[in-house]
């Protein structure tokens, strides 16, 4: 198979911008587990899905897409993939073909998903924005199976925690797209601008921690908002007391540091 | 590039809304009938090939052999579920500060709810609705009757667009609490499909509902 590994050239911008984005009420960790459904873009024809476990830094990334561009020059066509963070946290509609050329480049859609923070690679390849391009480095083929562990940097665990993170699947097939399609890549000129335009695109939304509390016991115990029981009044003011220890406790341990 | 029916539109809503007053009638527990049957544990989807559900009212348009069967988006209205008698409406939960589930209010005779972060009933993806399993007032919530389902069984969703979403069950199961399995319930599966979800009782006497009662359904059709 043909390896072309290719320098991405990271855009800086990204990191300003998360300190601007509404501060969820688990900041600064991305503790959880995240899901997305994958949509095509650009009419690939493509579905699939995407799950991430947060533990710490580390995080277990789930893959599966099918339905993708099968063969390029001869090979196993290469799908680079990213989580995209740090802009609006959603997926270009066909109005972010600004050009109009029937496609909606990964500069296109950029505005919406923003820069990649994290390259989905395979194995030890490397996992930054650096790696964006690395075509050996990438799952190939029409359809996807990936599952990585491996640790996060800062700025994708805060896209995660404050819902700005996109994973973002690449790389269409030129026949099925418009006269465009062949023309040279936004990205890499050398390549076709339809290799290295989005396939997939969904926005990673946090999935429900825990257990479900659908009785009214637990609802009680856990004092919360939404749902007015007046019948239990005093689990709600035993839930209202902890609640204030916990506080007190809080502000003390802030202010021993 | 998606199947769906829009074209098929029912008059349903003048008597969905109707029957969810009717939802008291579910109080019928006394103090011993808190039992809950024994669970079973089902091994993955090993369901029949959906035989068509009895029609009462217009037949589901069958499922295209090839394209999996998927509806447009449309936000849930209410739930039938016609094996156990259930008609509730439905409104629309998110997620607490603490990152756990929204539930609804816990008043005798309250409805149902659909997570509003999870796929709308019939979109590709595992749609949740949620209902308390007893009331500020008695044992029975909205989905007390939740473990008398049975592989097979139908749930129809009745949605905004004025279509009903038609599931056939497909697993049960009860995990604890605190070892929820996330991944295991809110996968975005790739199919059309929904999610079930009661509090249950347990052997555990310090917490009379330790566990979650999950019940797993497919698309089948739509009406």
């Amino acid at each position: 198979m043909k390896k072309s590994a290719l320098l991405l050239v990271a855009p800086a911008l990204g990191l300003g911008m998360v300190a601007l984005s509404t501060a969820p009420a688990m900041a600064a960790h991305a503790e959880g587990s995240y899901s997305a459904m994958l949509d095509e873009l650009n009419n690939s024809g493509a579905t699939g899905e995407a799950w991430i476990d947060v533990e710490g830094a580390s995080a277990t990334v789930t893959i599966n897409a099918s339905g993708l561009a099968a063969e390029f020059d001869g090979a196993p066509y290469p799908h680079v993939q990213h989580i995209h963070i740090a802009a609006q946290g959603s997926c270009p509609s066909e109005a972010a073909d600004t050009n109009g050329d029937g496609i909606i480049s990964t500069t296109e859609g950029a505005p919406f998903y923003g820069d990649i923070g994290t390259t989905l690679s395979v194995g030890e390849a490397d996992k930054t924005p650096a790696g964006g391009l690395d075509l050996a480095a990438a799952p190939s083929g029409d359809t996807i199976t990936y599952e990585e562990t491996f640790d996060l940097d800062q700025a994708t665990q805060d896209s995660l925690a404050d819902g700005s993170a996109v994973v973002v699947v690449h790389g269409l097939d030129p026949a099925t797209q418009p006269e465009a399609g062949t023309s040279p890549s936004d990205l890499v000129p050398e390549l076709p601008l339809a290799a290295t335009s989005p396939a997939l695109c969904g926005v990673l939304e946090v999935a429900p921690a825990g257990g479900v509390d659908t009785d009214v016991t637990t609802v009680a115990a856990a004092g919360t908002e939404g749902s007015a029981l007046g019948a239990v009044a005093l689990g709600g003011t035993l839930a209202l007391m902890t609640a204030a220890g916990v506080y007190v406790v809080r502000r003390r341990v802030v202010r021993d540091n | 590039m998606i199947e769906h029916n829009k074209g098929r539109r029912l008059r349903l809503t003048a008597g969905a809304a109707a029957l969810v007053v009717a939802l008291t009638a579910l109080t019928a527990c006394s103090a011993g009938s808190g039992e809950q049957p024994p669970t079973a544990a089902p091994a993955a989807s090993t369901a029949p090939a959906a035989e068509a559900p009895a029609a009462e009212t217009p037949t589901p348009s069958a499922a295209p052999a090839s394209e999996p069967l998927v509806l447009e988006a449309s936000a849930p209205v209410s739930v039938q579920i016609p094996s156990i008698g259930l008609d509730a409406s439905l409104i629309h939960t998110g997620i607490r500060e603490d990152g756990a589930l929204e539930v609804p209010p816990g008043e005798e005779g309250s409805p149902g709810s659909w997570w509003d972060g999870s796929p709308t009933p019939g979109e590709r993806g595992a749609s949740v609705l949620l209902g308390q399993v007893n009331s500020t007032t008695d044992d029975s919530g909205v989905f007390y009757d939740l473990p008398r389902l049975v592989e097979g069984d139908e749930v129809r969703v009745t949605r905004e667009d004025g279509s009903v979403a038609v599931f056939e069950v497909y697993s049960m199961e009860t995990f604890a609490k605190d070892s929820f399995p996330t991944r295991a319930v809110y996968y975005p599966v790739a199919d059309a499909e929904l999610r079930l979800i009661t509090c249950h009782k347990g052997e555990d006497s310090s917490s009379p509902y330790p566990n979650n009662y999950v019940v797993f359904a497919r698309l089948v059709g739509s009406a």
